[in-house]
């Protein structure tokens, strides 16, 4: 088995994971996947929800052992955040 | 239950065996962070050392807002004697615990230096 890397660059794996959940993922969501986590294979547009971040992934590998994945988060600008800081909401 | 320290900076630490695919273990020696919203990071070296499959890239927002891009690999912690699968960022860095960890557990600690850290399930 080879060992999976990430094929792309950074950049790529953001702006493709970016326009696949903008087109395919968007669409689809329910106001119940707020703050969930979506996985996104970024050569095929398959993607995978959970509440739980590894479990999307997880999910998203056992269908697609290939995937090239970019994690992202419903409502959020990023799948994680590191400490903390004073936000209003609608800055975050 | 989990029982860590609180450090001379007045941090929480905890130490926390990380295993891989093979069983493999090395323990590392971690600080809490409640304002991280993942489970656990890592730095390189462990991750190389473990072996840990690469899985995912992700962006993170840092505590001053910038927003960097990380890898993610897949790792499994033993938190509280039971195996948990997680996703582990690879951080040249002390490693970090997130709150995902933390989800149905009680915290508590002495906020002295040297003072108890104790982490326990929500009976």
């Amino acid at each position: 088995m080879t060992t999976r890397q990430p094929r792309y660059s950074g950049e790529e794996f953001s702006r493709r994971g970016q326009e696949i959940y903008d087109r395919v993922v968007r669409p689809s969501l329910r106001p119940e996947d707020e703050d969930k986590f979506v996985a996104i294979d970024i050569e095929s547009d398959s993607y995978e929800i959970d509440r739980n971040d590894y479990a999307a992934v997880d999910r998203l590998l056992k269908r697609l052992p290939d995937a090239q994945i970019w994690l992202m988060r419903v409502g959020h600008r990023a799948a994680h955040r590191f400490g903390l800081r004073s936000y209003t909401r609608d800055s975050e | 239950m989990i029982a860590g320290t609180v450090s001379a900076r007045h941090e929480f630490l905890i130490r926390l065996p990380v295993r891989n695919a093979a069983g493999h273990e090395q323990e590392v020696e971690a600080l809490l962070d409640t304002g991280f919203t993942g489970s656990l990071t890592l730095p390189p070296a462990v991750i190389a050392n473990l072996g840990l499959p690469w899985v995912s890239r992700e962006d993170a927002i840092l505590a001053n807002g910038a927003v960097e891009q990380f890898d993610i690999y897949a790792a499994t912690v033993i938190w509280d004697g039971v195996a948990r699968a997680i996703l582990v960022e690879a951080i040249d860095a002390t490693p970090l615990v997130g709150m995902t960890l933390l989800i149905g557990y009680d915290l508590r600690a002495r906020v002295q230096i040297g003072g108890l850290v104790q982490i326990e399930a929500i009976p």
